[in-house]
C-alpha cells in the first residue's frame, strides 16, 4: 500500500503535478503514521530498515512536489523531516540517490533565510569528500561570494544551477541580494549613473529600478545620475555616550569600593 | 554542631590509624633523618584511611582530596604493591578483590605498569620489609563501597593505559551498576570518574553514540540529586560526544539549557569553555567564541595537558583571525608549542598579507593537518578575512586606485566582484573610502584621528573591566579550611607550622590535580 503510494507520489511530483500530488501525498503521511521505526525511534529490526527507506522516498518527493509549488514553509518544514534520514539512519538505510541535492537544498533554504550559524551547523555534518559534490559545492559558494561580496556572481548562478529544484530560492536569494547591493551602493558611492546602477544590481530595465527606489527615500534622481544624501551630521555633543560614561565611572568606583 | 562531629570522627580514626601503623611510623622516624621517601604503597594506604573518614563524616572536600592525591599515586605504585594494599582493605576471598587481580595482571601485560624503580639496595630492602608488613596486616572486613569504587577505577585506568580497552568498559559499567545500586551520596564524585573513563572507552572503540542516552540520563539524575561535580563532568562528556559527531546543533541546544555548575573543578571549567568556544566559533560567534577560548588558555594548567594547550591555541588563533585581529606572535614561539603550530603560523602570515594566493597556498598544502584537527570549515571561512585585511591594507597605502588593480592585487577573477566587494567593505565599516563607478576607482578617506572618537575610552573600559573581573575571580577562589574563623588567636607557633604545612601540601595537591590528565 505505501510502497504503491510512495512510487505514485514520485511519478507526480517528478512531473510537476501540484494538486494531485499534494492528494497522494496526504495519503502517503496517513500511511506513514502506521509505521513504528520513524524518529525518534532509532532500534533497528527486522522492517525498520524498509519502512525508514520509504518513508525518506515519500519525503523526498514531497519536498520536490513543495518546490514546484513555490511554498517555501513546506520546503523547510519536508527538509527537517527528511533530515535524520540522511544523517541517523544512514548506516543502516543507505544514501539515497538525490542526497547530495537534498542536502544542498536545505542549505540552501537555510542560505536565502540568512540563517548563518544553521547554515554551518548543517555544513559541519557532511563530510570533506561529500563537500565536493557540484549540488553542495555550488551552495558553500555561494555562501563564499556573500561573505566576501562577490554579488555579481551570485546574481549570476541561477544560469549555473546545477540541479533544477535550485531555481525558485535562487530567485528569493537574489531578491535579498539586490537589497544588499542597494544599501552598500548608498553608502560607497556619492552618485551613480542611472544605467549602472542598474546594471550593479542586475535589474532587467530602467523601470524595476525605479521601482526600487520608491522604497528609498534618500536616493535622489537627477537627470541621468542617482545621488545619495548622506545621514545629517549629528551635533558632536549628542555623540557623547554620556549616560554610558556615568555608568561605566559609577561602577569603577563601586568595584574600587569593594576592593579597597 | 557539625564541626564537632567531624572533629570526633577524625580524631578517632587518626588512633585507630596510629595503632595499626605503627611500623609505619617508625619507618617515618628512621627516615625523616634523611629524605622521607615517597612509599606509593604507604601513601595509597593513607589514601585510603582519609577515604573512610571522609565517608563517615560525610565530608565532600575529604573525597575530593582523596581523588587529587590518586593522581601522585597512580603514576608511581607498582600492581604488585597496589595489590598488597588492596588485600588488606577488600577481603581477599570477595569476587571483586579476584576480579581486581585479574584485571591488573591483564593491564601488566598491556605495559600499562609505570612504577618507580628503586634506585639502591637499601631501598629495596627497605620496600620488601614494608611490603611484608602489608602481608601480615589484618584484614578489613567491612569493606565501605566508596573503598570498592576507588580501587576499581585504579583497575580501570590500569586496563586502559594497558590497551585493554573493551575490558575497561565492561568494568566501568559494572561499576557504575553497583555505584546506583548503592544510591549515597558519597559515591557521586566516584560515579563521575566512572561516567568519564566509560566514555573515553566507548569513543576509542567508535561506539559513543550508544552511549549518548546513558550520559544524558545520568546528567538528569546528576541534577535532580544535586550533584554539581557530577553535572559538570557529565555536560562536558555530552558535548564532548557531540563535538565528536559534528552534531554542532545539538551539542548548542544542550549548552543553552544544561546549567554549568560554578563550583565544577578548574580542569571542568576549562574543559567547558574549550567546547563552548568551539560551538560559538562553528555558529559565527566569533567574539564571544574568542573570549571563552581566552580564558581558557588562562585557567589551562601551565605544565602539562600539552596536547589540550595545542589544541586550544590552533582554534583560538583562528577565531582571532576570523574576528579580523593578528593572534599574538608568541603564542608560536612556545618551544613546546612551535611545531604543531607551524601550519598555523603559515596561515597567520598569510592572512595578515592579504594575499589570497598565499592563503590558498598553505590551505591545500596544509589540508591534511586542518582536516585531522577538525578546523578545515573554520580555514574555509578565513578567504574572506584575507580579502579584507588585503582591502584594508590598499586603502591605507593608496589614496586612488582602480577596481581592475584591486582585483589584480587580491587576486578575484573579475573587476566587479572587486568593486562590489570594496562596496561592501565600506558599508561593514572595515575601509573608509568612497568608490567611483564611471572612472572605476577606489579613493581612501582622509584618515580620521582615532582619538577624537570614543574608540581610546572603549579600548581603557575593556583593560579595566578585566582587571576587575580577575580580582573579583580571585577573591571568589579563594579557600578556607572550615573552622579557620573559630581558631583563637593565642596559638602556638607548632600549630602555625602545621597549618602552614598543610596549606603547602594543599598547594601542591591542588597543582597535582591541574595534572591530572588532560586530552
Amino acid at each position: 500500500m505505501a510502497e504503491a503510494l510512495a512510487k505514485e507520489l514520485r511519478k507526480t511530483a517528478e512531473a510537476g503535478k501540484v494538486s494531485s500530488g499534494e492528494e497522494v501525498l496526504r495519503k502517503a503521511k496517513r500511511e506513514l503514521t502506521e509505521f513504528e521505526a520513524l524518529p525518534p525511534n532509532t532500534e533497528v529490526t527486522r522492517t525498520s530498515k524498509k519502512q525508514r527507506q520509504l518513508a525518506r522516498d515519500i519525503y523526498e518527493s514531497a519536498v520536490v512536489l513543495s518546490v514546484a509549488a513555490n511554498d517555501k514553509a513546506a520546503i523547510a518544514r519536508h527538509l527537517q523531516l527528511l533530515r535524520p534520514f540522511n544523517f541517523e539512519y544512514r548506516d543502516e538505510i543507505g544514501d539515497s540517490s538525490r542526497r547530495a541535492e537534498m542536502i544542498g537544498l536545505e542549505l540552501l533554504v537555510l542560505l536565502v533565510q540568512q540563517e548563518l550559524a544553521e547554515f554551518h551547523s548543517l555544513l559541519e555534518l557532511v563530510s570533506m569528500k561529500e563537500r565536493n559534490d557540484k549540488c553542495i559545492t555550488f551552495v558553500t559558494e555561494l555562501e563564499q561570494y556573500l561573505s566576501e561580496g562577490s554579488y555579481n556572481k551570485v546574481l549570476g548562478a541561477r544560469k549555473r544551477t546545477p540541479c533544477k529544484t535550485y531555481s525558485s530560492l535562487l530567485e528569493s536569494l537574489e531578491e535579498t541580494v539586490r537589497e544588499e547591493i542597494g544599501s552598500c551602493i548608498e553608502v560607497s558611492y556619492s552618485s551613480i549613473s542611472i544605467s549602472a546602477a542598474q546594471k550593479l544590481m542586475n535589474l532587467s530595465s530602467q523601470k524595476a529600478l525605479e521601482d526600487y527606489m520608491t522604497s528609498k527615500d534618500n536616493w535622489e534622481v537627477n537627470g541621468s545620475t542617482i545621488t545619495f544624501k548622506g545621514e545629517p551630521v549629528k551635533d558632536l555633543a549628542d555623540q557623547i555616550p554620556s549616560h554610558a560614561l556615568i555608568q561605566s565611572s559609577l561602577n569603577y568606583a563601586h568595584e574600587l569600593e569593594r576592593i579597597v | 554542631m557539625a564541626g564537632k562531629k567531624k572533629d570526633a570522627g577524625k580524631d578517632g580514626e587518626k588512633s585507630d590509624a596510629s595503632k595499626e601503623n605503627s611500623p609505619e611510623q617508625q619507618q617515618k622516624e628512621e627516615a625523616s633523618a634523611k629524605e622521607e621517601p615517597f612509599v606509593a604503597m604507604d601513601a595509597l594506604h593513607e589514601n585510603l584511611q582519609l577515604l573512610e573518614a571522609s565517608v563517615q563524616s560525610k565530608d565532600q572536600n575529604g573525597l575530593k582530596r582523596v581523588l587529587r592525591k590518586n593522581t601522585a599515586i597512580r603514576k608511581t605504585i607498582a600492581f604488585d604493591d597496589f595489590g598488597l594494599v588492596m588485600d588488606v582493605w577488600i577481603p581477599p576471598t570477595s569476587s571483586l578483590n579476584k576480579q581486581l587481580h585479574s584485571e591488573l595482571s591483564a593491564a601488566a601485560r598491556g605495559g600499562a605498569e609505570s612504577a618507580l624503580v628503586p634506585e639502591n639496595e637499601e631501598e629495596v630492602e627497605f620496600l620488601a620489609k614494608r611490603r611484608k608488613e602489608y602481608t601480615a596486616m589484618d584484614v578489613k572486613t567491612d569493606t565501605l563501597p566508596e573503598t570498592e569504587a576507588y580501587l576499581s577505577l585504579f583497575a580501570i585506568k590500569a586496563l586502559m593505559d594497558g590497551g585493554r580497552i573493551e575490558q575497561a568498559q565492561d568494568s566501568a559499567s559494572q561499576l557504575l551498576e553497583m555505584i546506583s545500586a548503592e544510591n549515597r551520596r558519597t559515591l557521586d564524585l566516584f560515579q563521575a570518574k566512572a561516567y568519564q573513563f566509560k566514555a573515553r572507552c566507548a569513543e576509542l572503540l567508535g561506539d559513543a553514540a550508544a552511549l549518548r542516552p546513558e550520559l544524558l540520563s545520568a546528567h538528569r539524575t546528576a541534577c535532580l540529586r544535586l550533584d554539581e561535580q557530577g553535572q559538570a563532568m557529565l555536560i562536558n562528556l555530552i558535548l564532548r560526544n557531540y563535538t565528536e559527531a559534528n552534531l554542532v546543533d545539538q551539542a548548542v541546544k544542550f549548552a543553552f539549557k544544561a546549567h554549568f555548575p560554578e563550583s565544577a573543578s578548574n580542569n571542568q571549567q576549562v574543559r567547558h569553555l574549550y567546547y563552548m568556544g568551539r560551538l560559538s566559533a562553528l555558529q559565527l560567534d566569533y567574539s564571544v567564541a574568542f573570549q571563552k577560548l581566552t580564558q581558557a588558555i588562562r585557567k589551562a594548567p601551565s605544565n602539562t595537558g600539552l596536547g589540550f594547550r595545542i589544541a586550544l591555541h590552533k582554534l583560538a588563533s583562528i577565531v582571532q583571525l576570523l574576528m579580523g585581529e593578528t593572534p599574538e606572535r608568541s603564542w608560536f614561539a612556545q618551544p613546546e608549542m612551535e611545531v604543531p603550530l607551524a601550519p598555523y603560523f603559515e596561515l597567520v602570515r598569510a592572512v595578515r598579507n592579504g594575499s589570497l594566493a598565499e592563503y590558498d597556498r598553505v590551505r591545500e598544502a596544509r589540508a591534511a593537518v586542518f582536516a585531522e584537527d577538525k578546523l578545515a570549515t573554520l580555514v574555509v571561512r578565513l578567504r574572506n578575512s584575507v580579502i579584507r585585511t588585503g582591502l584594508r591594507r590598499i586603502n591605507v597605502s593608496y589614496s586612488r586606485i582602480s577596481f581592475k588593480d584591486i582585483a589584480k592585487r587580491l587576486a578575484l577573477d573579475q573587476p566587479e566582484s572587486a568593486e562590489l566587494a570594496c562596496a561592501k567593505a565600506i558599508r561593514d565599516g572595515v575601509i573608509e573610502a568612497t568608490l567611483n563607478h564611471e572612472k572605476g576607482y577606489m579613493k581612501s578617506s582622509d584618515v580620521m584621528d582615532i582619538y577624537s572618537t570614543i574608540e581610546p575610552q572603549q579600548a581603557f573600559h575593556r583593560r579595566i573591566q578585566f582587571c576587575l573581573d580577575m580580582h573579583n575571580e580571585a577573591v571568589k577562589s579563594m579557600r578556607y579550611p572550615p573552622d579557620a574563623h573559630k581558631v583563637k588567636h593565642d596559638q602556638t607557633e607548632d600549630d602555625d607550622d602545621l597549618e602552614k604545612k598543610s596549606e603547602e601540601e594543599l598547594a601542591k595537591e591542588i597543582e597535582e590535580e591541574l595534572e591530572e590528565d588532560e586530552d
